[in-house]
């Protein structure tokens, strides 16, 4: 069967990115610093390309062996797209891409992707679902030899660091939460509509969730009341793989000029109850002017000591 | 000198209060003072009803064991705004703290206002999520609590570690 090819370009800035790598010890180097990654096990060469910062942890068992070497031909790759609409796999002709046996990571204005034509119509409909910066009208099946595309970058370890924006889907979906909950009336004790879809979004996209939830409490065009119940909730998350990304985070906000946003921190780190927090509660108390505050934040730090 | 404690408060509502004026407090904290009939329900601090006891009485009443947050302030503080005091049972799942419930006839939003001065000039203090657990499992327990009446979400999250 003659293999076809497609192209998707994107229109404005980079929007695909991934890494690769070519052996365990690139694998263990990666997984130190991104655990997201533990589950990359194999020895052989994987290859992925994400999207926006989506990990393909999900893809792996398709994943096709491909030998280390300085320039290499693969069968196979996956792009995972926005996390709902699943991973797809995708055959490439050999030699589309090279890349050195190291760690890198690619960016691509645009991705050509060579598939048998029986996917051809089924992957393109779905290529053009992606509520991304594409440029939808580019994205065609056509008969033509796909080309190299991307850069490499040594310095970059990972598609899913949390320095990446997250994608624009995401990030919609955030709003959409945040705007939604500014109707809603926020209860110790009590589930909400928010609380309940900002787990739910949390679940689905991970990552870069996270990153557009901790952008919309840190954004000054937040609602104070909405910012303080998702500061609370990100530490009560039953999601062990971000917490030391939350508690960063919640940490982070003990500074802030908003005394809301500061006691909503400190009661997202109770939550953790994480003896990790000490210090970080410890210079809250000596910066805190406010009485009531200070008393919550010793509060906190007695329920910390304890946990030791 | 006889105490109210208004329970289930957010603490995080009420932490530009101090130093200002009622009529200048961040009106979230109204959403702290829902009235029922023009009427906000309070305990009375007892002989053997601790404000915490209260406290997680109203806290066996929500879906989670989160954290919660109440105020004391004085019973002669709210009698000296003008405002009505009606001795009612209350609906905590802890039969003890029901004989300590109390309406204020708050009548009207500007009283709610005083109102809410008054309590943010007592003493307001959180209960935080763990320890909230600790005391309802222990409220479960020793019976103190009423399990037929605590909130069914509440009971099925506990249950494990009642039992445990």
């Amino acid at each position: 069967m003659r293999p076809s090819s497609s192209t998707v370009a994107a229109a404005e800035s980079p929007t695909f990115v991934g890494f690769g790598s070519t052996d365990r010890a690139t694998l263990n180097a990666l997984r130190r610093p991104h655990r997201r990654f533990a589950p990359l096990m194999s020895p052989t060469v994987n290859w992925g390309i994400t999207v926006s910062g989506y990990g393909f942890t999900e893809a792996l068992p398709g994943f096709t062996h491909l030998r280390a070497a300085e320039r290499v031909s693969f069968a196979n790759y996956y792009v995972t797209t926005e996390g709902d609409l699943g991973a797809l796999r995708w055959d490439l002709p050999h030699r589309l891409l090279t890349f050195d046996a190291s760690t890198f990571i690619v960016q691509a204005s645009a991705i050509h992707i060579t598939h048998l034509p029986l996917v051809n119509e089924y992957v393109m409909d779905r290529i053009r679902a992606l509520p991304f910066r594409c440029n939808r009208t580019a994205a065609s099946v056509v008969n033509t030899t796909a080309r190299g595309l991307f850069q490499s970058s040594s310095n970059v370890l990972s598609s899913t660091d949390p320095l990446l924006a997250p994608s624009d889907f995401v990030r919609r979906k955030a709003v959409d939460i945040f705007t939604a909950a500014v109707e809603e009336t926020f209860e110790d004790g009590m589930e909400s509509n928010f609380s309940q879809s900002l787990a739910t979004l949390l679940k689905a996209h991970g990552t870069a969730a996270l990153a557009a939830v901790e952008d919309l409490i840190l954004s000054p065009e937040t609602n104070v009341e909405v910012a303080v119940e998702a500061a609370r909730l990100l530490g009560a998350a039953d999601d062990p793989t971000s917490r030391s990304q939350r508690r960063a985070f919640l940490e982070k906000l003990l500074s802030l000029p908003s005394v809301r946003i500061r006691h909503a921190a400190a009661s997202g780190l109770a939550a953790m109850d994480d003896p990790g927090s000490l210090p970080a509660l410890a210079g809250a108390i000596e910066r805190e002017d406010n009485r009531r505050l200070r008393q919550y934040l010793r509060l906190v730090v007695d329920q910390l000591e304890r946990a030791k | 000198m006889p105490q109210f404690v208004r329970a289930g408060l957010r603490i995080n509502r009420w932490l530009e209060t101090e130093s200002r004026e009622a009529a200048e407090f961040p009106a979230d904290v109204i959403t702290d003072l829902k009235t029922g009939g023009d009427m906000l329900s309070v305990f009375e601090i007892g002989a053997s009803i601790s404000a915490e006891r209260i406290a997680i009485a109203v806290a066996a009443g929500k879906q989670k064991a989160d954290e919660t947050g109440y105020a004391v302030f004085d019973r002669a503080a709210v009698e000296a705004v003008g405002i009505g005091i009606t001795k009612t049972k209350g609906g905590t799942p802890d039969a003890e703290v029901n004989a300590y419930h109390y309406h204020l006839k708050v009548g009207t939003a500007a009283r709610l206002i005083e109102l809410a001065g008054v309590i943010a000039r007592g003493q307001i203090d959180s209960i935080l999520s763990k320890r909230v657990e600790e005391l309802l499992i222990a409220g479960l327990k020793s019976g103190q609590l009423d399990e037929a009446r605590v909130n069914r979400d509440l009971l099925e999250r506990l249950r494990p570690l009642i039992v445990g």
